[in-house]
C-alpha cells in the first residue's frame, strides 16, 4: 500500500511538472489574450493522463492549471475559474472518451477515432473556452470587443492540443521495445524524415517563394498517407508530432502559407490544417493498422488451421481402422492409411469415385451382396448406423472378413454422406470358429462316457431278477465299467477345464525355486504301478549338476505326468523308457524315450492339437481324451520353452522339452491347472 | 421276444469297445445275428463280405469314419439298399448334413439312446413285430 500510495505521488508530481512547463511554453505563444493562447499543449497531457493513469488524478490538473494561471493574470478568483475550466474540461473530455470512444483504445478503430475528435476535440474545449473566455470577460481581463476571437482562440488552441498532442502520449503509452527492426524499415524512415524535412522546407521554410502565400501545404498530404501505409500508429502520429511542431516554428518565423496578419491567426489556421490532417492520418493509419491486424490473425489462423489439419491427417493416419468418407452422391471424399493398407487401393485411387466400384462386399458364401443390402445404401435411405459383418475385397481380389459400421452424416435433417469405418476380424472369427469347435467335440467326448453309463446301467435295470439272463459276473463287470467311466469323466472335465484356462489366458503361473529332477522322480514313483505291470524297465538320467529353477511345480508335474503317462500306455510290455534331464546351451533339455509304439508319419503337429489322437493310439486306448499333449504345449509356451518329437512307427518316440534356466514369469490368473488322478 | 429278430443280420461299427459289446449283446438277445467291426474300414469289409440286412454306425472313428464308410458302400450295387442308421454323439449341423447325404435313413444321437429302444427302432424299420 506504502508503494502504491508513493509510485502514485511520484507520477503526479511528473504530470504536475510536465503539465506546468508545457502550459509556461503554450503561454510564451499567446497573441491575443495572455491566457488564451493558440497551442495549449496542456489540454492534451490533462487528456492523456486522466485517461491512462485514472480519474484520481484530476487534483494534480486542477494545481497545475492554477500554478500556470497564478503567474499569468488576474486575480485568485479568476486563475481558479480558468482552472476550473481546465480541470472541467480534461475530466468531462476524458469521461465522454471512455464512455463513447473506447478510452486509451480510442485509435484502433477509425470510428472512435472519429468520436475521440468530436467529444474531446470539440464539444470539452468548447465547454472549457466557454468557461475560461466568460471568465476573463467577467474579472474584465479581456476586451470585451476581442471576446469572440478570444474564445475561438481557447477553443482551437485546447483542440489542438487535445487532438495533436493527447494521441501521441495515449498511442506511446502501450510502447515497448520491438523484438527486432528490420533493416529496410530502418532505412525507410530514415528517408520519410529527410522527406519530412524536405516537404517542411518547401512549405515552411525560407525559401525564394516564401511569403508569397503558395497554397503548398498540400504536398503534407502523400506524406502522411506514406506514414499511415506503411508505419505503424506510433511513428505515424510522431511524425504528425514532429511536422506540426516545426510548422508551428516555420508559421512563428513568418513563412508558410498560414501566415497573415497576426501571429494569433496565423497559428489557429495552422492548428486547423494540422489538426485536420493529423486526423485523416491517424484515421488512415489505424484502418491500415486494423487490417494488418487481420491479415496477421488471418495468417496465423490458417496456420493453425494448417497444424490442425496436420493433427488430424496423423491423427486419421493412426487409426487402425479403416475409414472412408463420402459425399451425399455416395462418392469417395477421404479415406485413411488403414484404408489403403487393409485394402491395397491408393487414396488417389480411390478419391471421388463411387463407394460400391471400390468396397466390394460378400458373404460368407462368397456370394456379393446386392446393391439393396449395401451398408451405405441402407445409411443413406434409413439415416441409421448400419453395422455388418461381410468379408471385404482388396483390389488384387483376396478377401478378409471385416466388422463394418456405416454411419450417415447428418447435417440439419439431411444425409450429406456416410462414414464407413471397418476392421479385420478374421482372428475373432477363427476364434469363434475353435471355440464353437471345442465346444462341439467336448460335447461328443463328454457324451461318449455318458452314453456308455446309461446302456449299462439300463441293462442292469432291464435285467434285474433274471440271474439266469445275465450271470453274477456280467453285473460286476457292468458295474466296473460304470466306476471307470465315471473316473473317465471326471478326468475329461478336469482337462477340459484345463484347456479352457489355457484358451481363455486365465491360466495362472505360480514359480517356485524347484528342481525339474525332483518332480520327474516323484512323477515316477506315482506312476510305478503301471510301470510293474507292464514289466517296463525305467531310466533315469539327470546331470549332477541341474540349477534350481523358478517354475510352477504344478505345471512342471502335470507335463511331466503327461508325457510319462503316454509313454508308459504306449509301450508294450517288457519295454523301456528313458527320462532325462541335461543343460544345453542357457536351458533344460528334457527328453522321454520309449520304445512304444510310434506316432504314425504325417501327424507331425497335430498332435498338439486338441482331441487329436492318432489311429493307433485309438488302438490301444480308447478311452483317451486327446487333450494331454495340447495342455503340455501350452505349459512349454508358458516357460517360453519348445517341444517336439521324434518318432518311428513300432519302434518307438522320443519327446524333446526346452525349458529356459530363466523359468517362468508369475502370472496372476483365475487359477492354475487342476491334476487329474487317473 | 428271441424270435423278434428272426436271424436278421446286423451289422455294428462302433470303435468304442464298451458300447459295441453291450449294443451287440442287447440285439444278439433279440434274436439278431450281430456283426461287430471297430473302425471303418473293418466296418467296410464285414459289409461287403455279410450283406447285412442293416447297419448302425458311429461317425468319429479311427482309420475310416463311419458317413465316409457309408458313402463307400453304396457304391456297390448289391448294398445300395441296405439301410444305415447314424448312431453319433456328433449333433452339429454339418455331421446331420453329411449323414443326410450320405444316404442313411436315420439320425440318432446315442446318448438319447438305450439299447432297448434301439433295438426297437431297427425291428420297426425291418418290418419286423415286437
Amino acid at each position: 500500500m506504502k508503494n502504491h500510495l508513493a509510485k502514485n505521488i511520484a507520477i503526479g508530481l511528473v504530470l504536475l511538472v510536465v503539465y506546468v512547463v508545457a502550459g509556461k511554453l503554450g503561454l510564451k505563444l499567446a497573441f491575443v489574450n495572455a491566457s488564451a493562447t493558440a497551442v495549449w499543449a496542456p489540454t492534451g497531457i490533462a487528456l492523456a493522463a486522466l485517461l491512462l493513469l485514472g480519474f484520481r488524478f484530476w487534483p494534480v490538473i486542477f494545481l497545475g492549471a492554477f500554478l500556470v494561471n497564478l503567474t499569468t493574470a488576474g486575480s485568485a478568483l479568476t486563475s481558479f475559474s480558468i482552472e476550473l475550466g481546465n480541470t472541467f474540461e480534461a475530466t468531462i473530455g476524458a469521461y465522454l472518451v471512455t464512455r463513447f470512444a473506447g478510452g486509451k483504445q480510442a485509435f484502433e478503430q477509425p470510428r472512435d477515432i472519429f468520436k475521440f475528435a468530436a467529444l474531446a476535440g470539440i464539444v470539452s474545449t468548447a465547454i472549457a473556452a466557454t468557461i475560461g473566455t466568460l471568465t476573463l470577460a467577467l474579472g474584465n481581463l479581456a476586451d470585451i470587443g476581442q471576446i469572440d476571437k478570444i474564445w475561438l482562440t481557447w477553443w482551437l488552441g485546447d483542440m489542438g492540443g487535445a487532438l495533436l498532442v493527447a494521441p501521441f502520449l495515449i498511442i506511446w503509452s502501450s510502447f515497448t521495445w520491438p523484438k527486432k527492426i528490420r533493416a529496410g524499415k530502418f532505412f525507410e524512415m530514415i528517408l520519410f524524415l529527410i522527406m519530412l524535412i524536405l516537404v517542411y522546407q518547401i512549405i515552411f521554410g525560407k525559401t525564394p517563394w516564401a511569403g508569397r502565400h503558395y497554397p503548398l501545404d498540400f504536398l503534407l498530404v502523400p506524406l502522411m498517407l506514406w506514414a499511415a501505409l506503411r508505419f505503424s500508429r506510433r511513428q505515424t502520429v510522431t511524425a504528425i508530432l514532429i511536422f506540426a511542431a516545426l510548422a508551428i516554428w516555420g508559421t512563428l518565423q513568418g513563412f508558410g502559407p498560414f501566415t497573415s496578419g497576426s501571429f494569433d491567426t496565423s497559428l489557429l489556421l495552422l492548428q486547423a490544417f494540422l489538426v485536420t490532417v493529423g486526423m485523416g492520418t491517424l484515421t488512415v493509419s489505424s484502418l491500415i493498422t486494423r487490417q494488418q491486424e487481420l491479415q496477421d490473425n488471418l495468417i496465423s489462423y490458417n496456420q493453425q488451421l494448417d497444424q490442425e489439419k496436420i493433427k488430424d491427417e496423423a491423427l486419421l493416419a493412426s487409426i487402425g481402422e479403416g475409414i472412408v468418407a463420402t459425399d451425399e452422391a455416395g462418392k469417395i471424399i477421404l479415406i485413411n492409411k488403414s484404408f489403403e493398407d487393409l485394402l491395397g487401393w491408393k487414396e488417389q485411387q480411390v478419391l471421388g469415385k463411387h463407394t460400391l466400384d471400390i468396397l466390394k462386399m460378400q458373404d460368407e458364401q462368397g456370394r456379393n451382396i446386392p446393391e439393396k443390402q449395401r451398408p451405405l445404401i441402407q445409411a443413406f435411405s434409413s439415416g441409421k448406423k448400419i453395422i455388418v459383418n461381410y468379408y471385404l475385397l482388396r483390389k488384387d481380389k483376396t478377401k478378409f472378413f471385416a466388422t463394418i459400421t456405416t454411419t450417415p452424416i447428418v447435417l440439419g435433417g439431411k444425409v450429406i454422406g456416410v462414414i464407413k469405418i471397418f476392421r479385420d476380424i478374421s482372428k475373432e472369427k477363427e476364434i469363434d470358429k475353435a471355440k464353437s469347435e471345442f465346444v462341439s467335440l467336448a460335447s461328443h467326448q463328454l457324451r461318449t462316457p455318458l452314453t456308455v453309463i446309461k446302456w449299462h446301467s439300463s441293462r442292469l435295470l432291464d435285467n434285474w431278477g433274471k440271474r439266469k439272463a445275465f450271470s453274477s459276473e456280467a453285473r460286476k463287470k457292468s458295474i466296473q465299467e460304470i466306476y471307470d467311466t465315471d473316473q473317465r469323466m471326471l478326468d475329461l472335465v478336469t482337462a477340459i477345464l484345463n484347456v479352457s484356462k489355457i484358451d481363455l489366458g486365465t491360466l495362472a503361473v505360480e514359480p517356485e525355486n524347484i528342481r525339474l529332477e525332483n518332480i520327474a522322480e516323484d512323477v515316477l514313483k506315482e506312476l510305478r504301478l503301471g510301470i510293474q505291470g507292464k514289466e517296463l524297465k525305467v531310466k533315469k538320467q539327470f546331470s549332477p549338476n541341474l540349477p534350481r529353477v523358478l517354475a510352477d511345480p504344478k505345471l512342471i508335474r502335470i507335463l511331466f505326468q503327461n508325457l510319462l503317462t503316454n509313454s508308459i500306455k504306449y509301450t508294450p510290455k517288457g519295454g523301456q523308457i528313458t527320462c532325462s534331464i541335461a543343460l544345453k546351451d542357457k536351458n533344460f533339455l528334457i527328453s522321454v524315450v520309449d520304445t512304444g509304439i510310434g506316432i504314425p508319419a504325417g501327424n507331425g503337429k497335430r498332435v498338439f492339437e486338441k482331441f487329436f489322437r492318432t489311429d493307433t493310439a485309438r488302438n490301444i486306448d480308447p478311452n483317451g481324451n486327446g487333450l494331454g499333449m495340447y495342455i503340455v504345449k501350452a505349459i512349454v509356451d508358458v516357460a517360453g520353452g519348445k517341444i517336439w518329437f521324434e518318432s518311428k512307427e513300432n519302434q518307438g518316440t522320443t519327446f524333446y522339452v526346452i525349458i529356459p534356466l530363466s523359468g517362468m514369469k508369475e502370472k496372476t490368473g483365475v487359477k492354475g491347472l487342476a491334476e487329474s488322478y487317473s | 421276444m428271441q424270435k423278434t429278430g428272426s436271424g436278421k443280420k446286423i451289422l455294428i461299427v462302433e470303435d468304442e469297445a464298451n458300447l459295441l459289446d453291450v449294443l451287440g449283446d442287447e440285439f444278439t438277445v433279440s434274436g439278431f445275428e450281430v456283426f461287430k467291426a471297430h473302425d471303418g474300414e473293418e466296418g467296410y469289409k464285414l459289409a461287403l463280405e455279410k450283406h447285412p440286412d442293416l447297419i448302425l454306425i458311429d461317425v468319429l472313428m479311427p482309420k475310416m469314419d463311419g458317413i465316409t464308410m457309408f458313402k463307400n458302400l453304396r457304391k456297390h450295387e448289391a448294398l445300395k439298399n441296405i439301410p444305415g442308421i447314424i448312431l453319433t454323439n456328433l449333433n452339429d449341423t454339418q455331421t446331420i448334413q453329411d449323414a443326410i447325404e450320405s444316404g442313411a435313413y436315420d439320425f440318432l444321437v446315442k446318448s438319447d439312446w438305450e439299447p432297448k429302444s434301439l433295438v426297437k427302432r431297427v425291428q420297426e424299420k425291418l418290418g419286423l413285430n415286437s
